[in-house]
């Protein structure tokens, strides 16, 4: 016998025993699902993160306050960021005019100093984190403008100072009307608007709830003495280990001590993707102890389903079928179950990453073809390993027992 | 066409040793009726599902058409199960869910017949039978009697050397018993070599040869009235 027609038998008598069938595929179905959805997920968001930080530049070094403790050189993992330790930030605009100075590699050095603040535009009043920087801000984070034009060099000595808005505060005050032109009180100072962000996502960071200024405005205008980070462009030939190492020693050397840290941008993509890895490593395993749970279920509807049938596993070897056809009988009953459970559960997993990104627009919506294939292969070694037992069982059925079998 | 020579049968019971077939010789020639009557557990069964390579004897020699069939592997032996024997239980062994076709249908699925092949011929011994017109017919809503007809339909649809019969009419009553009684004249009629197990004295009489068998012996062989 064909293993088309053995298929075909399975279809039968899987359309025969519906319930405990259906019963079968349920497990499979939410195995499938979860394994299908969070691996999804996941790769879906390191794709944003990688993406992200790739048009953030990989070309970037940060300056940032605190210290890694028990740092191996040329390691940034894991236990780096379990030995981060907090500090107040001793870094500042000076820092990052020197490292320009010093180091001709550097392309650009923009400090960001930042505070909690509230933005008022009328009667409308936000919660912002108004935020001083450089002209080259925008350059380093390719930023877009979805209204007016980035600071310049003339609004850095004017009377009126001048301000860009992140996305969200401009939404928050102006809603949909024109905000260029417009006046906005921060700490008591009125700003004229020249510009506000498109939205931008970055992982780490917030660019839409900000108002921006220059850098020497935040510090005249609130209590905040040092940056909060310091971001460097070097430049396209340089290596960025070296230039890491003349940042390092501009900014010691100045301090006289090493009270910040440096990160390269590659090292964050690779941190986060060791965490992926570990967060994919555990969903395995999660997802692998419900399919041996769901491969238990199956494994015993099925025996159940050959104790029902024994009279017709004896009726078909006394009329000529052989051990292996009764066999792949009911291992193709078992692989077409997990089959139609993991096909359902991918359908489902497909809707919820639609409905995610509906919610999570950052996070993409596709169905990763790997997913598909691990899926597919995680139901079909379940269904080989867990229908093995029944078919045996099946195969042992002698027919003259059988046909007594009541 | 059949021999038995010297078979017997044992099985376990606890710890005894029960004697099911003792010592049976039998030859049935080609184109025979030979009917099994006997008391209940005298072993009837058991001899119809040795000859029908259902059950394996202790010990004796079975040769089909001088083939010494016990040798064979179990894939063969499912084999020359298929091709030269047709059963008819009397519990009618129908999948209760399938249609008559597909009933009639099951033993030709394990044989290498298209599709069109294996629904033309059962439509053919459908007719033999008289069920040609319940063919899409669910066994379960069948009556006993057109269950039994669609039992000896996929009994012959592989068109078999040797059809063994176990009580066919033992479930059934006055109308049906006669209906398949005559099925099984028609059978004897073309020539088919029959074994048939029964408490039915009607039934025996129809046979050409009556075993009577009694403790797993054959104590009395006779012509019945159905010789010629």
């Amino acid at each position: 016998m064909r293993l088309f027609r053995s298929i075909t038998l399975a279809f039968h008598s899987m359309w025969d025993y519906k319930g405990r069938s259906i019963l079968a595929l349920l497990g499979m179905l939410v195995s499938t699902l979860l394994l299908a959805f969070l691996l999804a997920v996941l790769h879906n968001f390191q794709n944003s993160v990688d993406g992200q930080v790739s048009g953030f530049g990989l070309r970037q070094i940060v300056a940032m306050p605190g210290r890694v403790l028990n740092r191996k050189v040329g390691q940034f993992d894991l236990s780096t960021l379990m030995s981060v330790t907090t500090m107040n930030s001793t870094l500042t605009a000076q820092d990052a005019t020197n490292v320009k100075k010093q180091v001709p590699d550097v392309v650009a050095a923009v400090p960001q100093t930042e505070i909690v603040s509230s933005a008022h535009y009328g009667n409308a009043s936000t919660e912002i984190l108004y935020t001083g920087t450089t002209v080259s801000f925008d350059k380093v984070f390719r930023l877009k403008l979805a209204e007016g034009r980035w600071l310049d060099h003339a609004d850095m000595n004017t009377e009126a100072p001048s301000i860009v808005l992140g996305a969200l505060t401009k939404q928050a005050l102006f809603g949909k009307a024109n905000a260029i032109g417009k006046t906005v009180m921060i700490k008591g100072v009125p700003f004229t608007v020249v510009g506000v962000l498109a939205p931008k996502e970055l992982i780490g960071f917030n660019f839409d709830e900000r108002a921006y200024t220059e850098y020497s405005m935040v510090v005249h205008t609130t209590n905040v003495t040092h940056a909060s980070m310091i971001f460097f462009s070097v430049s396209p030939h340089a290596s960025i280990d070296q230039v890491a190492g003349q940042i390092d020693g501009v900014i010691s050397k100045d301090h006289g001590r090493k009270d910040f840290m440096l990160v390269k941008a590659d090292e964050a993509l690779h941190l986060v993707d060791i965490l992926m890895k570990l967060i994919t490593a555990v969903t395995v395993g999660v997802v692998g102890v419900s399919f041996l749970v769901s491969g238990i279920g199956i494994m015993n509807v099925m025996l159940l389903v050959v104790n029902e049938r024994t009279r017709e596993i004896g009726l078909r070897k006394a009329v000529g079928a052989k051990s292996y056809q009764i066999l792949l009988q009911f291992l193709a009953e078992t692989l077409i179950i997990c089959l139609i459970g993991s096909g359902l559960g991918l359908g489902i997993s497909v809707g919820l990453l639609k409905l995610l990104g509906h919610y999570y627009s950052a996070i993409s919506t596709q169905m990763p073809v790997y997913v598909v294939q691990v899926s597919v292969l995680f139901s079909l070694v379940t269904g080989l390993l867990f229908g093995l037992s029944p078919a045996i069982k099946a195969v042992r059925v002698q027919p003259v027992d059988a046909l007594r079998y009541e | 066409m059949i021999s038995l020579q010297g078979i017997h049968k044992t099985i376990i019971d606890g710890r005894h040793q029960v004697r099911v077939l003792d010592d049976i010789s039998l030859a049935i020639h080609e184109g025979e009726f030979v009917s099994i009557i006997g008391p209940s557990g005298s072993g009837k069964s058991t001899l119809l599902h040795v000859l029908g390579l259902l059950d394996k004897p202790t010990d004796g020699q079975y040769f089909f058409t001088n083939e010494p069939v016990l040798r064979l592997s179990p894939g063969r032996l499912a084999t020359f199960r298929n091709r030269r024997i047709g059963f008819v239980f009397q519990s009618f062994m129908l999948m209760p869910r399938m249609s008559v076709l597909e009933n009639v249908e099951l033993p030709l699925l394990y044989s290498r017949l298209s599709r069109r092949e294996r629904r033309e011929r059962c439509i053919a011994v459908l007719q033999g039978v008289g069920m040609q017109d319940k063919v899409k017919q669910r066994a379960i809503h069948l009556s006993g009697g057109e269950k039994q007809r669609v039992a000896i339909a996929r009994a012959l649809v592989n068109d078999p050397d040797l059809i063994l019969a176990d009580e066919p009419t033992g479930n059934l009553d006055g109308a049906a018993k006669s209906g398949i009684l005559q099925i099984f004249s028609k059978l004897k009629a073309q020539g088919k070599t029959i074994v048939m197990v029964t408490h039915d004295t009607d039934a025996a009489a129809i046979a050409d040869r009556c075993l009577r068998i009694q403790s797993g012996r054959i104590v009395d062989a006779k012509l019945a009235g159905g010789a010629k």
